[in-house]
């Protein structure tokens, strides 16, 4: 299946070699070494392309539609971020027709070989090093909670947080992956957004999650407080926080009931 | 005599030519502008004019884009000289792009770009060059080599470009490259138009 998707890639992608990075129902991710239009001899960064391909049970013409609008959707998000200086992988090119974005690599190889994102950091510590609760850990937590406040005071919302979707840099914690998002003021949609990574969080990284979660809690916090926005941002970090309470009672999903 | 050249690795078949030439006289630009509405084959390059083009790059991107929509045959505009054009403007509006980026009798600095098969050798390339410059006016007109330092110290104009491109909220990094930075926003915006 996914070879097959692969070749479908790389007519579209001529004379371009790329790897697979990882694939999911909708996209498949690629990483190469060729800028699309802008080829540099010392310029050594990679680029990311996803890839989103023809769904064979979808009528051609709705497939078209779905393809090209969710594209657009993705690269308009990832415009917003980088208009409001949310760090995020910057828009290279697309080809709306075929449903493919080409966007910034973010990220280093971590020394086991991995990928940086923030799970796979944080298991590499976990697992090698012994230090998961290190003041190091305990600065990019409150960094990456900071970034989310940053991205809801924009009334922006990921839709899909999971220590995966985060990456790790030298510049610190970065968004990945909007496949999932959207736009929206509501603290009932933020307190989601932050339940849902409260879940990853607990998931993926079980034996130190409670502290993890309070220092991006913090760093959420930080954000609202930091007075880089209106004055009603304080208040709004209280609602959304008695908003995540409920939420944790009941779950992702609102009750149909009143 | 300076000009650049490139190629695009998706499109091994072209071969791009873009050049800067300074100090072009306003009547040449109103007879390019007839000939360019006329039809004429001596004037079938893509002329820009330089106040809302911040980089190298976002010239690169957009001759890119127009070539990909001429493969995948979603162009909308009539000719590739005129696609890279729209695919430069922030609307979908080829008028208005034409306005904003196409010639314009007010200003002497001129931006031409050509795509060109790629059997196309350094003689060839050379002799194109002499001919924009005697059809720009011949020795009056200058042919600076065209790169980010020169257009972001002599030809851009930020305020018009902030203003265009909508970027007058937007929260730039000042600590580091503002051209770099204002390039790739001004790029990811040109790619919002959706085609």
């Amino acid at each position: 299946m996914t070879d097959r998707l692969v070749d479908e890639a790389k007519l579209l992608l001529r004379n371009v070699s790329f790897q697979i990075v990882s694939q999911g129902a909708e996209a498949l991710v690629f990483k190469t070494n060729i800028h699309p239009y802008f080829n540099d001899d010392q310029d050594e960064s990679s680029y990311i392309i996803k890839y989103r391909p023809r769904k064979p049970y979808r009528h051609p013409k709705i497939d078209k539609s779905i393809t090209k609008s969710r594209t657009i959707g993705e690269v308009k998000f990832m415009f917003k971020l980088a208009k409001a200086g949310i760090r995020a992988p910057r828009v290279v090119s697309t080809d709306y027709f075929n449903g493919i974005i080409w966007m910034e690599h973010i990220g280093y190889s971590l020394p086991d070989g991995k990928e940086s994102t923030l799970k796979n950091w944080l298991w590499y510590l976990e697992k090698v090093r012994g230090e998961s609760l290190s003041e190091e850990v305990q600065r990019i937590c409150v960094e990456v909670g900071y970034l989310i406040g940053d991205l809801h005071l924009n009334d922006m919302i990921h839709g899909d947080l999971t220590s995966s979707n985060i990456m790790l840099d030298k510049k610190g914690p970065a968004l990945i992956d909007f496949g999932l998002s959207s736009y929206s003021a509501l603290p009932e949609d933020k307190a989601v957004d932050l339940y849902v990574l409260e879940r990853a969080m607990n998931s993926t990284h079980a034996d130190y999650a409670s502290e993890y979660n309070s220092w991006l809690l913090k760093g959420y916090e930080k954000a609202h407080s930091d007075g880089h926005y209106s004055k009603q941002a304080n208040k709004s970090f209280v609602e959304i926080i008695k908003r995540l309470e409920d939420v944790r009672l009941r779950g992702r999903k609102r009750s149909m009931i009143g | 005599m300076v000009y650049l050249q490139t190629k695009f690795p998706q499109f091994p078949e072209y071969t791009i030519f873009i050049s800067l030439y300074r100090g072009v006289q306003k009547e040449v630009i109103e007879g390019v502008k007839t000939g360019l509405i006329s039809g004429d084959e001596k004037y079938d390059f893509c002329f820009l004019n330089t106040t809302h083009i911040i980089s190298v790059e976002q010239l690169y991107n957009a001759v890119h884009k127009a070539l990909l929509n001429d493969l995948n045959e979603s162009k909308v505009a009539k000719t590739l000289n005129t696609e890279i054009i729209l695919n430069l403007s922030p609307i979908n509006n080829i008028g208005d792009a034409l306005r904003r980026f196409g010639v314009n009798e007010n200003q002497s600095d001129v931006i031409v770009i050509k795509v060109l098969p790629s059997g196309t050798n350094e003689a060839g390339l050379d002799k194109l060059n002499n001919s924009v410059i005697e059809l720009l006016g011949g020795s009056s007109v200058s042919n600076p080599t065209l790169n980010d330092d020169i257009i972001f110290s002599d030809l851009v104009d930020m305020k018009k470009l902030k203003k265009v491109y909508k970027l007058n909220d937007a929260k730039i990094d000042f600590s580091q490259s503002i051209q770099n930075d204002i390039s790739k926003l001004v790029i990811a915006c040109c790619h919002l138009r959706g085609c």
